[in-house]
């Protein structure tokens, strides 16, 4: 309670205070100082200023085909270490494929439907689970996007907002009306493995762009190519 | 469940297990001076309840003067034990209702609090503990307490969380040389218990009954059952192992062991989900898991029981089948055979990253500009040129592959399905998983 009150913008919703006052049983949130960093996939380690998910910063994932597997390839080695991850406001997550990328289901919460209360029902996630995942509805106002993100850098939690899925068409506008710490987009991806009629889709392609406010410089890019070990085939 | 427990002064343990195993073969030690056994298999022997009960009685009565319980379920049984009460079927409820709440403190990670929690709310006996409504109690106070709340309204939660494996986890030590004392035999198993409890967890599993056997060098072998309080860690095994050899090699034991103990072996004969309730009450989770399973059921009391899932991989052919969903906190069901069979014309990897729960409608073109018809096995009229999803722009398709022809349930005329699925990549970069089925078109899933 006294650690929010001292966070006016977050006092001041009544919703979020109503949380606070119903979280009295809750521990403060214990960080280890020793990972304020969460280790990603090799591949992603050079488009990061931190070589990592830094903890209580703000990662927006560009809309473009693509997005939600990056989005899986930057959740699969922190939960490989641990961590626990929630996936807010896409019941399109496709399980089968977060398995694939090595993502322990155990440790994965999904709430597909949050309706109303998304916005109080993340913060309330990003008080205790590691990395959320959030796929903000079209009425995502700016001063609710910069609570979240304030919240994330209060409780040492990673907020990945990645593009909603209710259609396979990307809108132009962005999903996210702040700029978050990191933007990752899918600039090129290339699917390979089939011609008319034949085969199947087997490798494929990506290249990704970081840029964001925590970057300094020129954007970064990165190649990555994904063929049968990375869909862990077990058979 | 009906569940028999049987209680006796602690000092006499190992002749009185062994006298009691006879009658009852099932029998669990869940501490010393303390036996459960489920009473379906000894009352169909012996007839009734209370004649497995006077079996049971008179199986030690030249040993020791036991006190016998029955209720429905454990946690009752072993409070009705200490009464001599056999509760009738169905009044559990009702004759837990009138115990202090501090019985429940033993289950709990912080001993007494939890009791002084409750009589602070003015709750003072189990029976005020049971009529607070299970969500009220969820969302307040989370799932340990929610357990606690199960048995206080005189439900046996384990069974339902049982798992049925194939290959259950076993891990045995040699001891060379071999252990004539207990306190050297439980060194060994201090090692064995830290690895067993490892190898659970990196399963996802957690052990709430564990058979330890034990051999001697001339072949003597000593097994028992322990059911956990809560569930087991390396300590608790430990301290299992101790009383289970305290008995035996003591001197005054009959069957004591001519000589020194060779191997142990820890067999986790029941066992839980991590997942499951149980783990989120006791000690083998981390900081974090408590952390995250005490935020997940704030959700859960914010936006309502079902809001908040966790998901299992479960046999089947398309994405969307091959997934569960479980509210989270509920027991998991058990993995099924089907689940690991293969599914003729289930899809090849990779999986696509996005399933709609409901697939959208798409309108798919030839070069013409008809749309293309799948013929009865998987032919197309035509090369597949467009696609369209939702009334949205049309896309050109770049390439395509398939089908995987599906014909389910071909027995059952009303449940007979047949579907044809196509992978189809647009101009654009995007894959999607197409399925066809009675000359409609549906995307069920993006390769995103």
């Amino acid at each position: 309670m006294s650690a929010l009150a001292a966070v006016p913008d977050l006092a001041e919703n009544p919703a979020m205070s109503a949380i606070s006052q119903a979280s009295d049983l809750r521990e403060s949130a214990v960080i280890d100082p020793g990972s304020r960093i969460l280790a990603v996939d090799s591949s992603l380690i050079e488009l990061l200023p931190d070589r990592g998910l830094r903890r209580g910063s703000t990662i927006a994932i560009g809309d473009t085909p693509g997005a939600m597997s990056l989005t899986l390839t930057l959740l699969a080695a922190p939960m490989d270490t641990g961590a626990w991850a929630a996936v807010m406001g896409l019941p399109e997550f496709g399980v089968i494929a977060a398995t694939d990328f090595g993502i322990p289901l155990h440790h994965l919460a999904l709430v597909p439907d949050p309706g109303d209360t998304w916005l109080e029902a993340t913060a309330a996630l990003l008080d205790s689970i590691d990395i959320v995942v959030l796929a903000p509805p079209r009425r995502c106002k700016a001063s609710d996007a910069r609570r979240l993100s304030a919240r994330a850098r209060q409780r040492g939690s990673v907020l990945i907002i990645c593009p909603p899925a209710h259609t396979p068409h990307r809108a132009n506008t962005p999903c996210w009306p702040e700029s978050a710490d990191i933007e990752l987009t899918v600039r090129d991806n290339e699917w390979q493995g089939m011609q008319c009629g034949h085969g199947r889709l087997r490798n494929r392609e990506l290249d990704i762009v970081a840029s964001g406010r925590r970057l300094a410089g020129p954007a970064r890019h990165a190649h990555l190519q994904w063929g049968q070990q990375q869909w862990n085939l077990g058979a | 469940m009906r569940v028999i427990a049987i209680a006796w002064d602690a000092p006499e343990q190992e002749a009185v297990i062994t006298a009691l195993t006879a009658v009852a073969p099932r029998l669990e030690v869940t501490a010393p001076g303390l036996c459960i056994v489920p009473a379906q298999g000894p009352t169909r022997f012996y007839g009734s309840e209370a004649a497995a009960c006077t079996q049971l009685r008179n199986a030690v009565v030249s040993l020791v003067d036991v006190q016998v319980g029955v209720a429905d379920s454990r946690f009752a049984a072993a409070l009705a034990a200490q009464r001599n009460r056999c509760v009738a079927p169905g009044k559990t409820r009702e004759f837990l209702s009138r115990f202090p709440v501090s019985v429940l403190d033993p289950l709990m990670d912080d001993k007494s609090e939890f009791s002084d929690l409750l009589q602070r709310l003015g709750l003072h006996t189990l029976g005020a503990f049971a009529e607070l409504p299970v969500d009220a109690v969820m969302a307040r106070f989370g799932r340990h307490v929610a357990h606690a709340h199960r048995l206080a309204r005189g439900e046996q939660p384990t069974p339902l969380i049982l798992h049925v494996l194939a290959d259950p986890p076993t891990l045995t030590t040699e001891l060379d040389p071999p252990a004539e004392r207990v306190d050297i035999a439980a060194f060994a198993g201090r090692a064995l218990a830290a690895d067993f409890i490892e190898h659970l967890t990196k399963r996802g599993l957690a052990c709430t009954r564990l058979r330890i056997d034990a051999e001697t060098e001339h072949g003597e072998e000593l097994t028992r059952l322990w059911r956990a309080i809560t569930v087991f860690d390396a300590e608790t095994i430990v301290e299992r192992l101790r009383w289970q050899l305290d008995g035996w090699l003591s001197d005054a034991s009959p069957t004591r062991p001519t000589s020194g103990i060779t191997l142990l072996r820890l067999h986790a004969d029941e066992v839980a989900g991590s997942g499951d309730l149980q783990l989120g009450l006791w000690g083998e989770m981390s900081a974090v898991d408590r952390r995250a399973a005490r935020g997940l059921d704030r959700i859960r009391g914010l936006l309502g029981p079902d809001s908040v899932l966790t998901a299992l991989v479960r046999g089947g052919r398309s994405p969307a089948e091959q997934v569960q969903f479980v509210p989270w906190g509920e027991p998991t069901p058990p993995p099924n055979k089907s689940d690991s069979s293969p599914w003729p014309g289930c899809l090849p990897s990779p999986a696509p990253a996005l399933v709609y729960p409901t697939p959208l409608p798409a309108v798919v073109t030839g070069p013409s500009g008809t749309p293309v018809h799948c013929s009865g096995r998987g032919l197309l009229d035509s090369p597949i040129a467009t696609l369209r999803i939702c009334q949205g722009p049309t896309n050109t398709v770049d390439t395509w592959a398939g089908p995987w022809l599906s014909d389910e349930r071909w027995w059952d005329r009303r449940a007979h399905r047949r579907r044809a699925r196509f992978q189809l990549v647009t101009t654009d970069h995007a894959a999607y998983l197409c399925v066809v089925e009675q000359g409609e078109w549906w995307i069920e899933a993006t390769y995103d």
